[in-house]
C-alpha cells in the first residue's frame, strides 16, 4: 500500500476524538515538562561528576584554608607558608593557585554597565558596602590548575592551549557573552582586590588587564560545594548564578597584575609532588597543621560521592515518573487500541492484510505521540529556558521526548505482541459480537 | 461459467484436545455471474463459515475453491487480501463501518487499501455513493445515519471496487421490514446487472427474492428447488 494511503487511513482514528486527543496532549505535556526538569537535574550533577572523574589526581594535593573562620591576615600567612615551603622542599615539583577577584569590563576606560558584569566598583568611596563585591568576579587559574582541570567549553580552546597576544591574558568567558564577544577579541577588565584586609582595616587596589577571549564555557552552569577535609571547585561549578564569575583568566608569574591579590579570597592551592617515594605523605604531614592538605584523589572521590548522593533523589524521581508516565500513556494507548482493534475487522473485509492493519496501528501511534510530544517538548523547553536558572540543554528536551515516545511505542508493541496474529474471520466475528 | 466453485470443502475447528468439530462437511457449491443466491439455515449450521470461506476471510481445511477459474491459495495472505479487495464486496448485519468516520472515508477505504490515489478514490467513492442513492450523505459522519442509510453506505463500499461477488451476511438483520426489503431489492438488482450476490439470511421473504435458495444443515448444503 502507498505510504500516503497508509498515512491517510492511520489518521482516521487520529482525527477521531479531538477532546481525548487534547487531554492526551496535556498529559504528555505534563510528563514531558517533568521529565525535562528531572533529566536536567540529573545532568546538572552528572557533568561535574564526569569532569571530576577525568582528572588525573595522582601526585596531587589539594590545600585549602578555611577563610570563613579566620582573618585574612591568617589566610595570607597560611598561603605564604605553603609557598615558602614549596620553594625549599624537594618533595614538591609544582604549585598552583586559584582564587577569585572582583572585576569590571571597561569600555573606553570606564565600566561598561551594558554588560552587567560589575557590581561594586562605584562603592570604593564607601568601603562599608564592600560586601556587594561578592556578587561578581573572575576566577584566576594558574597553568597547573588549567592543565589539571580542563573546562567544559561551548566553543574555543582550553586556557592552557590558547596562545594569547603579547600583553594579553587568555580568558574563558561565561556563556552569556557568547553573542557579545568572539574568540580572539581583546578587551580590558579592571581587577580589584583588598591589599590589606582585617576586621578593622582594608585597602582596595586595582589593576587594568587586557584579556583575550580563548573560549566560552558550556551553556549549562554547575555549582556545588565540596566540604569535609578540604574543598575543591571546578570552574564550571563556580560560574553560576549563586556565584556569578564572569570569566576564568589564566595567569602566570609574568601576568600584568599582582597575583598575590587574588589569593585573599577563596584560595585553592594545588600542589604537585615529586616522584620521590613518600613525597605525598611528607607534604601532607607538613602542611596539615596550617590548613586542609588532602590527596586530590580523596577530595575528588568525596566530591563524586557527594554529587552522586545529590543525584539519588532525582534518579528516584525519574523512576517514579517513568512508571507514572508508562501507566498514563499506556492507558491512553490501550483505550485507543481497543477501538483500533475493532477497526481491524473493517480493514480486513476491505482487503487489508494483517501486516497492513499493524502498520496502520503503528503509524497511528507514532502520529498520536509524536505531534504532542514534540509540541509539548518545545513548549516545555522554552518555558523552562525562560526561568532564571538557565541550565537546560537541547539534550534534556530530546531525552524527555525520547522517553515519552519510547514508553508509547513499547506499550504499542506490547499490545501488538499480545494481539498475536488475528484471523480476518475471527476479527469480523469479534467485531459483530 | 461459474464465477466461484467449491469442491468437497471441509472446515473443521479444533477445540481443546477433543475431536475436531466439523463446520462444513464436503460442501460442493457453485455460483454464476448474475445469480442472487440465498443461503439459509439455523444458527451454528455453518452458513457464516461458508460465507467466510467464499469471502476469503477464513481458510478451508480440505477441498478446493476456485474463484473466477483460479484456485484460491489460502496460504498466501497477500493474494487472499487482494481477492477480498478486488473481487469481493461485503455487506454485514451490523454494517461493518467505521462509525466515527465520514461516509466518504468508509466508501473509499477499499480503494485506498487497493493503492488507488486519495483523489481518485474520492471520485470513485462519490460515484459509488450515487449508485447506492446516498450521495447527499457523502460528507456526513456514519454515526449520524439511520440503519438503512448505514446499510446503503456498506453497499456503496461493497461495490466501489466493482467486484464480481457481493456477500451479504444477514443484511436485513438490523433493519425494519420495509428498509430491509429496499436493501435486498438493491442487492438483487446488482445481481441482475451481472454480479453474483450471495445472501445469508434467516428471513424467508428475503430468500424468496433471490434466484436460487440453498439450505445448510449440520455442515452440509442442499439446494431448495
Amino acid at each position: 500500500m502507498k505510504f500516503s494511503n497508509l498515512l491517510f487511513i492511520s489518521m482516521f482514528r487520529f482525527k477521531k476524538n479531538a477532546f481525548g486527543y487534547l487531554l492526551a496532549c496535556i498529559e504528555i505535556f505534563i510528563i514531558v515538562i517533568l521529565l525535562i526538569y528531572v533529566l536536567s537535574t540529573i545532568r546538572y550533577y552528572n557533568i561535574p561528576i564526569n569532569t571530576l572523574e577525568k582528572v588525573e589526581s595522582s601526585r596531587l594535593i589539594n590545600y585549602t584554608y578555611n577563610s570563613m573562620d579566620k582573618s585574612q591576615d591568617e589566610l595570607i600567612a597560611a598561603i605564604t607558608n605553603v609557598e615558602e615551603y614549596a620553594k625549599t622542599s624537594t618533595d614538591i615539583s609544582r604549585i598552583g593557585r586559584s582564587g577569585t577577584l572582583h572585576i569590571s569590563i571597561l569600555k573606553d576606560g570606564v565600566e561598561d554597565k551594558n554588560l552587567e558584569t560589575f557590581y561594586g566598583i562605584a562603592n570604593t568611596d564607601n568601603p562599608d558596602q564592600i560586601e556587594m563585591y561578592s556578587t561578581g568576579g573572575a576566577l584566576a587559574y594558574d597553568p597547573l590548575i588549567a592543565e589539571k582541570f580542563p573546562l567544559t567549553l561551548e566553543k574555543g580552546e582550553q586556557l592552557k592551549d590558547y596562545k594569547a597576544d603579547e600583553g594579553c591574558v587568555p580568558a574563558i568567558l561565561h556563556s552569556k557573552f557568547i553573542n557579545t564577544f568572539d574568540i580572539g577579541d581583546i578587551f580590558t577588565i579592571r581587577l580589584q582586590w583588598t591589599e590589606i584586609y582585617s576586621s578593622e582595616e582594608y585597602k582596595i587596589s586595582y589593576a587594568d588587564v587586557n584579556v583575550q577571549v580563548a573560549g566560552f564555557l558550556n551553556k549549562s552552569n554547575y555549582h556545588t560545594e565540596i566540604g569535609a577535609g578540604g574543598s575543591f571547585f571546578t570552574a564550571d561549578m563556580l560560574v553560576t548564578n549563586e556565584f556569578p564569575c564572569e570569566m576564568i583568566i589564566l595567569h602566570d608569574d609574568n601576568a600584568p597584575f599582582p597575583v598575590d591579590g587574588y589569593t585573599y579570597m577563596s584560595p585553592t592551592v594545588l600542589i604537585e609532588v615529586s616522584e620521590q617515594e613518600g613525597a605525598l605523605e611528607n607534604v601532607i604531614n607538613e602542611l596539615s597543621p596550617t590548613g586542609f592538605a588532602t590527596p586530590l584523589g580523596n577530595v575528588i572521590d568525596d566530591s563524586i560521592y557527594m554529587l552522586k548522593q545529590q543525584t539519588a533523589e532525582p534518579i528516584i524521581n525519574l523512576i517514579i515518573l517513568i512508571i507514572v508516565a508508562a501507566a498514563a500513556i499506556g492507558g491512553i494507548n490501550g483505550m485507543n487500541q481497543i477501538s483500533q482493534k475493532k477497526d481491524f475487522a473493517v480493514y480486513f473485509i476491505c482487503g487489508a492484510t494483517w501486516g497492513e492493519c499493524i502498520k496502520t496501528d503503528i503509524l497511528r501511534n507514532v502520529l498520536i505521540i509524536s505531534v504532542p510530544a514534540v509540541l509539548s517538548g518545545l513548549l516545555s523547553f522554552f518555558l523552562l529556558r525562560s526561568l532564571p536558572s538557565n541550565v537546560l540543554s537541547i539534550w534534556d528536551f530530546v531525552s524527555a521526548v525520547g522517553v515519552v515516545t519510547a514508553i508509547y511505542l513499547i506499550s504499542s508493541l506490547w499490545y501488538i505482541i499480545s494481539l498475536k496474529r488475528m484471523k480476518p474471520a475471527d476479527s469480523v466475528k469479534e467485531w459483530e459480537n | 461459467m461459474n464465477i466461484l466453485e467449491l469442491k468437497s470443502v471441509t472446515k473443521t475447528y479444533n477445540i481443546g484436545s477433543e475431536k475436531p468439530v466439523y463446520a462444513l462437511k464436503g460442501i460442493d457449491f457453485a455460483a454464476k455471474s448474475g445469480e442472487s443466491i440465498a443461503i439459509q439455515g439455523v444458527s451454528g449450521s455453518g452458513k457464516s463459515t461458508l460465507l467466510n470461506i467464499i469471502g476469503c476471510l477464513d481458510s478451508l481445511t480440505s477441498g478446493e475453491y476456485y474463484l473466477d477459474g483460479e484456485k484460491v491459495q489460502f496460504s498466501n495472505n497477500k493474494h487472499i487480501a487482494k481477492i477480498r479487495n478486488k473481487k469481493i464486496g461485503f455487506v454485514l448485519q451490523n454494517f461493518g463501518l467505521l462509525n466515527d468516520r465520514y461516509v466518504s472515508d468508509n466508501i473509499a477505504l477499499p480503494l485506498l487499501l487497493g493503492n488507488i490515489s486519495i483523489g481518485k478514490a474520492d471520485k470513485l467513492a462519490l460515484s459509488a455513493a450515487k449508485s447506492a442513492g446516498i450521495d447527499q450523505l457523502y460528507d456526513k459522519k456514519v454515526k449520524k445515519l439511520s440503519g438503512g442509510e448505514m446499510q446503503r453506505v456498506a453497499i456503496a463500499r461493497a461495490i466501489v471496487t466493482d467486484p464480481e461477488i457481493i456477500l451479504a451476511d444477514e443484511p436485513t438483520g438490523s433493519l425494519d421490514k420495509a428498509t430491509g426489503r429496499q436493501i435486498v431489492e438493491m442487492l438483487v438488482q446488482m445481481a441482475q446487472s451481472g454480479k453474483t450476490v450471495i445472501i445469508v439470511t434467516h428471513d424467508d421473504s428475503v430468500a424468496e427474492m433471490c434466484s436460487r435458495r440453498f439450505y445448510i444443515e449440520d455442515g452440509q448444503i442442499r439446494e431448495v428447488i
